[in-house]
């Protein structure tokens, strides 16, 4: 080991310091991981030695090609530059890990060893402190802490060490493992043994004892513990079929299935609020792919895996470890989204690239020089830069927004040092929006940064829907301008589009509509919001108004009648925030309502 | 160079030669079209100089990603440079159309210039024909993404909004520009005269 081989080693510590992190998820702990990878990954690209494989061309052609997806699709940059930064991350890692030297190799796995035993003992002290399994430990999410854990297994068998550390290392993460309750966790752990154990009898009796652990397991998993997800799998997956037939070449755009997915909710007849589930994972990574890339990206990543497997098989041939590994990442991934699951895609990819370095007959890969080029010096930079851009200045933004009570200050502070942050703009137009009464100034302020909140974050209904808003209330305060009614009902239009199965934006549009006098069309805009959560209150409240302003009181009396029906839904326990918020209205609605039918 | 390319190449001995003879009693090189096509020219006759005297060699990894970067670079350098000629033609043109014609060709050539925005408003303002408002407004926020934080474009909108009479947008406009420039007095000082005026209007439309 050298010392230019340093810098790999530390951006493999990091990696395992983002797992403890819990992921670093949190802008905090973000903010120090990302810096230390900018650093890391910079240094050792600077060092690297000769030209890069065909498997990486190919994979910064995929790089590119997602790019050219989320400009295409334009609708939410930030999560778009992020996701793609953490594919550039993982990319990176995967390249520098392969060239580094055996012993090297040796070392950055123990680490990620280490790495996988801290985040199963996180896990089973969760366990033993809430008396119960299905828990994710430092990582919170169960799926995520297993799909560490299972591609850490294999590693068990390269790394050296004596044979008592190593059962003992392999215990605590099968344990962490089964603790996670994960039931792909558990199918990946049995498919990784089924190639990493050798050959005979003792194979077959783990495989049938494990069979059946795991099938007692899933039975359980279903039974004590079924969640709505699991039988939605299938119905999640023909909706991003639906959802990529639309938008087949390029897709969706990183990072921009949540804000595509608003027209595939779907729909769970038997909760009082219908269509409260929005999907904003594929759950299954090749379907995330194929909706986030599309044909294009798909194809490419397909090449990448191809020409590397074909590669491998050439010149060395791949371990049985390495298989094991990339079995368990296949079932893994054929059952959760994990494309924008950074601290996942990091890990596997340096496991991945350690893995190879580790199988490498020497000098089979070029691999650092201690003077870097000049080309080496700029790609780092570049390199660098990319990872302070896409993944520290976000989080530095939201960081900052977090670090206190909103106020007027902070969120122009957090919109500066994030642009494409919409958070503090939204914050800002609604508590404008919140206001009895309007000025001129308020107006414009709110339209201002209300403009500005879609111009960053196009594919966001809700801001669409903020934004008629803020031109609604010009026309009720400062007068029916034509200009804003045009803008109102733009926006109102967009948000629809975008979310067409929320009555929210359906029930604000009606609104404008009458305050407009066109009492036919808003009782059009309402039915339209009842006909996708019919347990909206207030929508019923305001039809009932709409239909009182008609003349129409036997029709108003049926809405009212309605009305009081799901309102006494509230008693119910166990209803979700969204159910809440549509059950309730304010009891001055009522009161009128129920004068003016007397 | 002249003298070692004159066997080989009469021809690039001649046009390397021409344009600094022409020079001497002219000053063409004063014009970019001429200055970057010598320059060309020079590069070309240097390379098949050396070329003639040394032996071949490979290229030198990256040199194709060299020439592509420096070609484009050229051709960005050639359409910005001619896109500020049309510009400034066009900025001393009389007629507003011309002048808002001009701006919008200047942009055609390069998108990512900002400065004939300035143009096509203004002249679409003098005008004040609806049409060209309304095209100016298109043109506007086409090019507000290569400035997202320009009080000039925001205060060029809130003019143009004025003039196709949608006032809650000037306002908001109005309101961008002072924001983003809370030292500038004038953007202030606007945003101030407009609140004002439709204060007024609002108090005579109650009395």
């Amino acid at each position: 080991m050298t010392i230019r081989e340093a810098p790999v080693l530390l951006a493999a510590a990091v990696v395992v310091i983002a797992a403890i992190l819990g992921g670093a998820f949190y802008p905090g702990p973000r903010i120090v991981v990302g810096v230390l990878l900018a650093c890391s990954l910079g240094w050792a690209i600077v060092g690297l030695r000769g030209r890069p494989m065909a498997e990486e061309f190919l994979a910064i052609g995929f790089i590119v090609s997602g790019v050219v997806s989320a400009m295409a699709a334009a609708t939410v940059p930030l999560a778009a530059r992020e996701a793609i930064t953490v594919w550039i991350v993982a990319g990176s890692l995967f390249f520098i890990a392969r060239r580094i030297e055996v012993d090297t190799a040796q070392v950055a796995l123990t680490v990620v060893t280490f790495g996988a035993i801290i985040v199963a003992l996180g896990v089973v002290c969760e366990a033993l402190g809430l008396g119960g399994i299905r828990v994710g430990g430092l990582l919170e999410n169960p799926n995520i802490a297993a799909s560490m854990l299972v591609v850490s297994l294999p590693i068990l068998f390269v790394i050296e060490g004596g044979r008592r550390w190593l059962v003992s290392a392999g215990a605590v993460i099968v344990l962490g493992l089964v603790l996670t309750g994960s039931r792909a966790g558990l199918l990946a752990l049995l498919v990784c043994a089924a190639f990493i154990l050798p050959r005979g009898r003792f194979r077959g009796v783990a495989l049938l004892a494990g069979g059946l652990g795991v099938t007692s397991i899933l039975v359980w998993r279903f039974v004590d513990h079924p969640d709505v997800l699991a039988w939605f799998r299938p119905a999640i997956w023909a909706a991003v079929l639906r959802l990529w037939a639309e938008q087949p070449l390029l897709g969706v755009g990183p990072g921009g299935l949540v804000d595509a997915a608003g027209v595939e909710r779907l729909l769970h007849t038997d909760h009082v609020g219908q269509r409260q589930f929005l999907i904003s994972y594929a759950e299954s990574s090749p379907l995330a792919l194929l909706v986030q890339t599309g044909v294009v990206g798909c194809i490419i990543a397909a090449s990448v895996a191809f020409v590397w497997w074909r590669g491998a098989h050439r010149s060395r041939g791949l371990s049985k470890p390495l298989v094991a590994a990339l079995a368990a990442m296949a079932v893994m991934a054929a059952f959760h989204d994990l494309l924008t699951i950074d601290v996942v895609l990091w890990w596997w990819a340096l496991t991945v690239g350690l893995f190879e370095a580790e199988g490498r007959p020497p000098s089979a890969v070029a691999g650092f020089a201690t003077q870097g080029k000049i080309a080496g010096t700029v790609i780092g930079l570049v390199i660098a830069f990319t990872v302070l851009w896409g993944v520290v200045q976000p989080a530095w933004a939201r960081w900052l927004w977090r670090s206190g009570a909103p106020d007027e200050a902070l969120a122009a502070r957090s919109a500066r040092a994030e642009p494409w942050f919409d958070a503090p703009l939204e914050w800002r137009v609604r508590d404008l929006v919140k206001r009895e009464s309007w000025d001129w100034i308020t107006a414009a302020e709110a339209i201002s940064q209300g403009e500005r909140a879609v111009g960053i974050h196009p594919g966001a209904a809700r801001l669409w829907s903020l934004l008629g808003m803020v031109h609604t209330r010009v026309v009720t305060d400062l007068g029916p301008w034509p200009d804003s009614i045009a803008r109102a009902r733009g926006a109102f239009a967009r948000a629809v589009e975008l979310e067409p199965l929320q009555p929210w934006a359906w029930l604000e549009w009606a609104r404008l509509e009458r305050n407009l006098g066109h009492t036919s069309g808003a009782i059009d805009l309402v039915r339209k919001a009842l006909d996708a959560e019919p347990h909206t209150v207030r929508a019923r409240l305001f039809l009932a108004r709409l239909e009182l302003d008609r003349g129409n009181r036997d029709a108003a009396r049926e809405a009212y009648s309605k009305a009081t029906e799901s309102a006494r839904l509230r008693t119910h326990s166990g209803l979700s925030s969204y159910e809440r918020e549509l059950l309730g209205a304010p009891a001055w609605q009522f009161r009128e309502i129920a004068q003016a039918l007397k | 160079m002249l003298r070692d390319l004159w066997p080989d190449r009469p021809e690039i001995s001649v046009a390397l030669a021409v344009i600094p003879l022409h020079n001497l009693v002219d000053f063409s090189f004063y014009f970019s079209g001429v200055a970057l096509v010598w320059a060309v020219l020079v590069g070309w006759g240097v390379s098949l100089r050396c070329r003639s005297s040394a032996p071949e060699s490979p290229p030198p990894q990256g040199r194709i990603v060299f020439v592509v970067a420096v070609a484009l670079a050229l051709a960005a350098t050639a359409f910005h440079v001619t896109s500020i000629v049309v510009e400034e033609s066009a900025a001393v043109q009389k007629d507003p159309a011309e002048r808002f014609d001009g701006g919008i060709e200047a942009r055609r050539l390069a998108p990512w210039r900002v400065d004939p925005l300035g143009l096509v408003a203004n002249a679409a303002l003098e005008s004040a024909d609806p049409l060209l408002v309304s095209a100016a407004v298109d043109e506007l926020e086409k090019g507000r993404w290569l400035r997202p934080r320009s009080a000039a474009i925001a205060s060029l909108r809130a003019q143009l909004a004025i003039a196709a009479g949608d006032v809650p947008t000037a306002v908001a406009e109005t309101w961008t520009a002072a924001s983003e420039q809370p030292f500038n007095e004038s953007r202030a000082k606007s945003l101030e005269v407009l609140l004002n005026h439709l204060e007024s209007g609002a108090a005579d439309d109650d009395s």
